[in-house]
């Protein structure tokens, strides 16, 4: 259940960018749940109440995100200096992202799902699921590039 | 769940790999967890049934299922030719605009967001009009997909309707897809051969 929780936080991650969101929104999925007698939900109903949350609550009422993923009070990173490095430059790269890409690449690179389990779970086409695992990828390999290139070389 | 069907340029076991240790250092601290699970075990469900009732429940279903089954066939049926044939009859816009927003402001009936969530690259929109569903208010969007003709209906979710997403058919020529996002319920449809 623990593991769960925290799956359905990474997920909620992806689609808000911002830890508090995503903490608020794995919450109120979870209890939301509960309360229709859920306690126990397998990864794709947690996830799908999450989604649902999040296009209802977040976009619905344009609300934006109000904590930064850099405000790391919730997280609890235990990498060597070499990947934090490679953290942050994921965390910008991945908010240059939409939303929907991000999503993509999360349940496929992360989640290990199928290119249909994730058109499932997004109401879209496979091939539209393929369009913005590819592209989204490819914007993420760009834009590290580019930071890569706008590091000041030393003396 | 295995890796599949990823196109070129999409495998690379790099990014995947760098990814997997950057969400893998983004986790819930545990007292959050702990907390989530314990208003989770303290909420009581909304409806409480007692055993009994289960049972009377199970064999009405059993009993009502077939009956219910083909009555959802048949709205289903019906929501399909409703679309293709508003498809088909492509009335005039009552509003000429080609962005989402301008279009929300002039159908002022409607009070839902019109735009989709889902991406539809290439998609240009000439106008919309007011339609229905099953008698429920809808918007109708005319657009463009690759200089072909489609039209993409949006309207509340219902109960009826949120059993036939997602879903996609061919009803007369015209090819429909539906699907749902939130609250809101969406049909695009467009001819096989336009």
């Amino acid at each position: 259940m623990r593991e769960l929780i925290q799956a359905g936080y990474g997920y909620a991650l992806s689609l808000t960018h911002a830890t508090g969101d995503a903490e608020d929104l794995v919450h109120e999925a979870w209890l939301r749940l509960a309360r229709r007698g859920q306690h126990a939900p397998d990864r794709a109903l947690l996830f799908t109440t999450i989604r649902h949350l999040y296009i209802d609550l977040w976009r619905r009422q344009d609300r934006h995100p109000t904590v930064e993923i850099e405000d790391e009070s919730h997280t609890a990173i235990t990498q060597s200096e070499d990947q934090q490095l490679d953290h942050v430059d994921l965390t910008r790269a991945l908010k240059g992202l939409r939303v929907e890409e991000r999503e993509a690449i999360y349940l496929q690179a992360i989640q290990g799902y199928s290119a249909a389990e994730v058109a499932d779970l997004m109401a879209m086409p496979r091939g539209s699921v393929l369009s913005l695992i590819h592209r989204g990828k490819a914007r993420l390999r760009k834009i590290l590039c580019i930071q890569e290139e706008e590091t000041p070389d030393g003396p | 769940m295995a890796h599949d069907e990823v196109p070129a340029g999409a495998d690379d076991p790099a990014m995947d790999g760098a990814l997997q240790r950057h969400y893998a250092g983004e986790r819930l601290s545990d007292d959050r967890v702990e907390l989530i699970l314990a208003e989770g075990r303290q909420v009581a469900p909304r409806r409480s049934w007692p055993v009994w009732m289960s049972g009377v429940a199970a064999m009405l279903m059993l009993g009502f299922g077939g009956l219910q089954m083909q009555e959802r066939a048949s709205f289903r049926g019906a929501v399909f030719a409703e679309v293709a044939m508003n498809h088909q009859k492509n009335l005039q816009a009552e509003v000429v605009a080609t962005s989402f927003d301008k279009i929300s402001q002039q159908l002022d009936r409607v009070e839902f967001d019109l735009e989709p969530l889902t991406p539809m690259a290439d998609a240009e929109l000439t106008g919309a009009r007011y339609c229905s569903i099953q008698g429920n208010l809808a918007a109708l969007l005319k657009l463009q997909i690759n200089g072909r003709r489609h039209t993409l209906y949006v309207t509340p979710t219902t109960a009826d309707l949120e059993s036939l997403a997602p879903h996609a058919d061919v009803h007369d020529g015209v090819e429909i897809r539906m699907w749902q996002e939130g609250e809101r319920f969406f049909a695009l449809a467009a001819e096989i051969d336009g």
